[in-house]
């Protein structure tokens, strides 16, 4: 028995608001203005990388939820480059982490530093000068089981900042190749990363992003909206001090009395065409196997032939696989 | 008030024009909600009241469509006098529902800063015109306002509480515009129903507002003062079900006593229906003894062993 006034949901939610009090404790300061962008700041939106720079005060203060998120974050990155340090000893050919939070800045055509960032740690892999980039990210496991590739990283908003992190760290550093490590449940996944022609691409598609940032905060003006509805309604910035239009492109008005009656006549077949398919389903698994059969007033003819399959292994199926992304299209239609 | 703008967008070959040899092709196109079309044009076409019953078909289809995205949580209800309760949409429900509309906001002016009277308080005002590219409507001059002494601000200083506020004056003009060019400013409860037929949505879920009694008896509570027995009910109104509808407790005022009224008096004020409520409990309160005492006899009866009688 307690022996407290409170009872134990009392005495839990006083331990739970006392933890969220001590994770808001040390509250970081407000983002200072900065003349650069951050590495780790890439946004397919260039006014919102300069309101980054500009009025970084600005953001939302994370709560003590985020907070936790973060923290723990950076729990398992420390963990995750203490066991690289031991694996290192005996991978083949070994490796030391060094120059952990090396700063990294790159320089755009003016020679004004445009992008600048703090590298998670460098490998030294023995017998070698050469100096690996590696960034550990600690992301939603819902996110990173969809990962397989470095292109996927791109595929996600989320995500995205992320690849552009580590290029960045690449071409400012002049290394060809890096890693990018991935935490999740079971072993973290490991992604080799080259600076292909590909990636090269994207690294440039960034610096230009970010001059382009840095001229407008040199001259206090600011890029032209990026018009989507989507990303403007995700950004920290909309409503304040960002009021961008709204646009939606709404739906399409089809006359066509042919096509709506079709449609009148597709909806009230419906249910029976649902109870036939469901008939048919049932019927044809219970004769499966059936090769000759009389039934009331019906005769039942059943024949066996060849199908071919394709038994292909995993990777290789992935090696082959490609995806559209406007592959498939779903319709939905509903008569109100 | 929304208005119909018939000279910007729309290009030249959309407007009719009642030449006799594309009759036919315009009757089809007039069907389109988007193109201008005035009486005089319909008057001089054959279909015109078809073309009418069409439009209106299209319009309502998005309008029900459109109140199928929202959730219950994004509604308050207000109950009337009259005890019909309307429907107001919420910013966040907007967001939900405005896609088929294709509602553009657009010439949003920067956020502007007001100062309450007592200096500390301040609200945001921030202005915007709008379109529908279905219905080519058009409103302008929409206002979207939010204070700093709302609930929402409760905690926040400085830069946070102007952010908080300027963010939310902004989602206010979004939803003002929806609101008004989707015509779903105040919506009868009976319309949403219908219009979540189907859906699994529940009605019961609806935020209640002004109307419905005090934060606590909105919550499910009773009027403080309020006998604790089941109320009487009104000799006339009866509910959808047929069952007659309970009276509402009304708590004394000044030399008048408490009594239970019927929320539809106004509709059969020659028929008045009031129940002294001190009265009513004290009637309520003796059946209910009453009743307990015949239950303990009978189950005292039904207790008792042959031979015991006597």
């Amino acid at each position: 028995m307690l022996e407290t006034h409170l009872s134990v949901e009392g005495l839990a939610d006083r331990i739970t608001r006392a933890w969220e009090a001590e994770l808001l404790k040390d509250a970081p300061p407000p983002g200072r203005v900065h003349p650069y962008v951050y590495a780790s700041a890439f946004r397919d939106c260039t006014r919102r990388m300069v309101y980054e720079m500009t009025v970084p005060e600005r953001l939302p203060v994370p709560d003590a939820t985020l907070r936790a998120k973060f923290r723990r974050g950076k729990d398992r990155e420390r963990d995750l480059l203490a066991d690289l340090v031991r694996i290192g000893r005996n991978t083949e050919p070994p490796f030391e982490v060094v120059g952990q939070q090396q700063d990294v800045k790159v320089r755009g055509r003016s020679g004004e530093v445009v992008i600048s960032g703090r590298i998670d740690a460098l490998l030294q892999f023995e017998g070698t000068r050469y100096l690996t980039p590696i960034e550990v990210k600690s992301w939603s496991p819902n996110i990173v089981d969809r990962i397989r590739t470095f292109a996927d990283v791109f595929e996600s908003p989320w995500t995205r900042a992320g690849a552009f992190q580590l290029l960045a760290y690449l071409y400012g550093h002049s290394q060809d190749y890096g890693f990018l490590l991935l935490d999740r449940s079971g072993l973290p996944l490991l992604l080799p990363v080259q600076l292909t022609e590909e990636n090269l691409a994207h690294m440039e598609h960034f610096l230009a992003k970010a001059e382009e940032a840095v001229a407008h905060h040199l001259a206090g003006t600011l890029p032209d909206y990026i018009r989507d509805h989507v990303m403007c309604k995700r950004c920290p910035f909309y409503g304040s001090p960002c009021q961008p239009p709204s646009l939606m492109e709404g739906a399409q008005v089809l006359i066509d009395e042919a096509l709506e009656q079709q449609l009148e006549e597709w909806h009230s077949l419906r249910p029976a065409g649902k109870q036939w398919s469901a008939l048919d389903r049932d019927i044809k698994d219970r004769l499966r196997g059936t090769e000759s059969a009389l039934i009331g007033h019906f005769t039942v003819t059943g024949t066996w032939s060849k199908q071919s399959r394709l038994e292909v292994p995993a990777d290789i199926k992935r090696q082959f696989t490609i995806t559209d992304p406007k592959g498939r299209f779903t319709l939905e239609i509903e008569r109100l | 008030m929304p208005q119909t703008d018939t000279l910007t967008d729309a290009p030249v070959e959309d407007v009719l024009e009642p030449t006799p040899s594309s009759l036919a092709g315009q009757l089809v196109k007039a069907h389109d909600p988007r193109v201008p079309v005035s009486l005089e044009q319909l008057a001089a076409l054959a279909g015109g009241l078809q073309v009418i019953e069409q439009r209106a078909t299209i319009l309502h289809t998005g309008r029900v469509k459109s109140m199928r995205e929202t959730e219950p949580e994004d509604w308050t209800g207000y109950m009337r006098r009259d005890g019909r309760v309307v429907c107001y949409l919420s910013d966040a429900g907007c967001e939900r529902a405005r896609a088929i509309w294709g509602i553009n906001i657009h010439d949003v002016s920067p956020a502007e800063r007001v100062a309450a009277p007592d200096g500390q308080a301040f609200a945001i005002l921030v202005r915007g015109h709008a379109t529908s590219s279905l219905t080519k409507e058009t409103v302008e001059n929409m206002l979207g306002a939010r204070s700093s002494d709302e609930d929402f601000c409760r905690d926040k200083t400085g830069v946070q509480l102007l952010v908080a506020v300027e963010k939310a004056a902004r989602a206010n003009l979004d939803g003002n515009c929806c609101r008004e060019l989707m015509g779903l400013k105040n919506v009868p409860l009976e319309t949403l129903i219908a219009a979540w037929e189907g859906t699994g949505k529940n009605a019961d879920y609806i935020t209640k507002g002004r109307g419905f009694g005090t934060q606590d008896e909105r919550l499910g509570g009773t009027k403080p003062g309020a006998p604790k027995v089941d109320p009487p009910c009104c000799t006339v109104c009866k509910d959808d079900a047929g069952n007659p509808l309970p009276l509402l407790y009304r708590p004394g005022k000044g030399e008048n006593k408490a009594f239970y009224g019927c929320r539809n008096w106004d509709k059969h004020r020659q028929v008045k229906v009031t129940v002294d409520a001190a009265a009513w409990e004290k009637q309520a309160l003796k059946a209910q003894r009453d009743k307990e005492a015949d239950a303990k006899a009978q189950a005292d009866e039904a207790a008792r062993q042959p031979g015991e009688e006597g």
